[in-house]
């Protein structure tokens, strides 16, 4: 898991620093303020354990390929260019970093003109072989059918998180033996809600089954078709509490009905407690208090809230991290209610106070 | 300038007529309430309206030791809590508009403004059910004035940012959590 992140001049950053739970990270922060960017960089920098898993003697030029293809590939900057990642009017390098609860590092920088990254720091990078999990706002399961020969051969306009949780998605199952027991709760907890589950059948053909009938996966609720893909991230051990790097999954509230919506954080905290780190990027307000009333302190819960802002005074993205709800301090969130309810007291109070 | 303290908040009105502690429990001052039945925290007067403000500080766990529940089951009453609190500043309000309607001084529009130190988004819930229950406005078709002209749920934050002639501040409390 990832202990801590920095990112100075990359994209939208200047300089952000970040201490994660071991357990749930919830970002929140306005659009701009890069959710999505950070949640991004930091499942690039995890992009060595598939490498190191394959292959032990990876040269240091192999690595800065291949996390530079990696971070092309899913932040798609324009004509493909590895400067246009680094901070418009910063002069000094791209810089990025990730420290990995074993010790293990991983850092590179970049500027305007390079090709690729340059490896500063890899300090027991190889030993680091846990694989991250990246689930994309939209869900996969309508498009998955031929999506991943398609993106090998075209330019798609998708970033490759999309191919990933494809293929992530079209693995086999593990072994019943294998299956964490949590895990086989949660999916029997998302195949008891959504009234069936959906069966893989290999080439990103997916249905629908229930009891009596089997249906195509697109005419399921699409918060059903996210809730799909939790379980069979479980089902396939590419989430396996304990064994997986970090689950980054930007916006999961989308299309998500609210029983599926707490459902969802329940599940994701029991798989927390048994080890498994997770990043979250969200916008709602209803996601964001279920992780406040379902933690659970005496089950040792952490949550630990991150709010990216930009800087009143140097436009720069900062972040505020606390694990007290309450507090969390600026709350875009919640100050989308506070807006509402100013404009009600204007509305009857009009100047009175004022 | 009128400043009133209660419950831990200090107000300074600084265009109120009047703005006095209006459930005052101690006898020897001349506002005390005195009668058996409940009372918002402060009304205040101003030339065109009243407000009433009423006033529950959640982060004093003496009070309310369901804000730091640890357990499932303390989580669940905070729904019975919530309900609690919407009839609790319901009651208050309507009480506290006989009260003043005894004292015959329910001529202009009364604005009800509840200060809970909740998030934005529990706050308007509260708002909404409570101006539902209120209620706000002509309720019925008999009715020829309305009971409340508006109600509001706010923090201390909402607070001072709606009405800065207003200002809120806490006050230590001796002996306080």
């Amino acid at each position: 898991m990832i202990e801590r992140l920095e990112l100075r001049n990359f994209t939208a950053f200047t300089g952000l620093a970040l201490d994660l739970s071991p357990k749930v990270n919830v970002i929140i922060g306005e659009n701009g303020t890069g959710k999505t960017h950070l949640l991004k960089a930091a499942y690039g920098l995890c992009a060595g354990a598939p490498l190191f898993k394959n292959k032990s003697d990876i040269s240091g030029d192999e690595l800065e390929a291949a996390l530079t293809a990696k971070l092309l590939r899913i932040f798609m900057p324009l004509d493909d260019k590895l400067g246009k990642m680094h901070h418009q009017g910063s002069t000094d390098q791209a810089f990025l970093s990730a420290r990995f609860s074993q010790g293990q590092k991983i850092a590179a920088t970049f500027f305007n003109n390079s090709k690729a990254l340059a490896i500063q720091d890899s300090a027991n990078y190889e030993q680091y072989q846990a694989e991250a999990v990246f689930i994309p706002t939209k869900e996969v399961l309508s498009f998955m059918k031929g999506f991943n020969s398609l993106y090998e051969k075209y330019g798609l306009s998708f970033d490759q998180t999309y191919q990933d949780i494809c293929l992530s998605l079209d693995l086999p199952e593990v072994r019943p033996e294998t299956l964490h027991e949590k895990s086989k709760w949660a999916m029997a907890e998302i195949e008891g809600i959504c009234g069936g589950r959906f069966i893989f059948y290999g080439g990103g053909k997916v249905t629908f089954k229930t009891e009596n009938a089997e249906y195509s996966a697109n005419s399921m609720a699409e918060g059903f078709r996210k809730a799909g893909i939790l379980s069979r991230l479980l089902e396939t051990g590419a989430i396996q509490p304990g064994v997986s790097g970090p689950l980054f999954w930007d916006e999961p509230e989308s299309n998500l009905n609210p029983k599926l919506m707490k459902l969802l954080v329940k599940i994701l905290l029991e798989l927390s407690r048994n080890g498994q780190q997770i990043m979250l990027a969200t916008h709602d307000y209803v996601l964001l208090k279920w992780f406040d009333l379902l933690m659970d302190k005496g089950k040792e819960d952490h949550v630990r809230f991150h709010s990216l802002y930009r800087d009143p005074e140097t436009s720069e993205i900062k972040v505020a991290s606390t694990e007290d709800f309450l507090t969390i301090t600026p709350n875009p969130i919640d100050e989308a209610f506070g807006f509402l309810i100013n404009q009600e007291i204007e509305n009857d109070m009009g100047g009175l106070g004022k | 300038m009128k400043v009133v303290e209660a419950d831990g908040f200090e107000f300074r009105f600084t265009d109120a007529l009047e703005a006095f502690v209006f459930d005052e429990k101690d006898h020897t001052k001349p506002k005390f309430h005195g009668a058996p039945m409940k009372g918002v925290d402060i009304v205040a007067e101003f030339e065109e309206a009243y407000v009433y403000v009423e006033l529950k500080d959640y982060e004093d766990p003496s009070i309310y030791d369901v804000v730091s529940a640890t357990t499932d089951d303390e989580r669940h009453s905070r729904q019975e809590c919530f309900k609690w609190l919407k009839n609790y500043l319901k009651y208050k309000f309507r009480d506290s508009y006989l009260y003043r309607h005894a004292e015959q001084k329910v001529e202009k529009p009364i604005h009800y403004v509840c200060l809970i130190t909740f998030d934005n988004a529990l706050n308007s819930r509260m708002q909404k059910a409570l101006k539902q229950e209120l209620p706000v406005g002509r309720a019925s078709r008999r009715w020829v004035q309305a009971l409340a002209a508006s109600c509001h749920v706010v923090n201390v934050d909402k607070w001072n940012e709606n009405f800065p002639k207003w200002p809120v501040t806490r006050v230590a409390v001796a002996g306080g959590a």
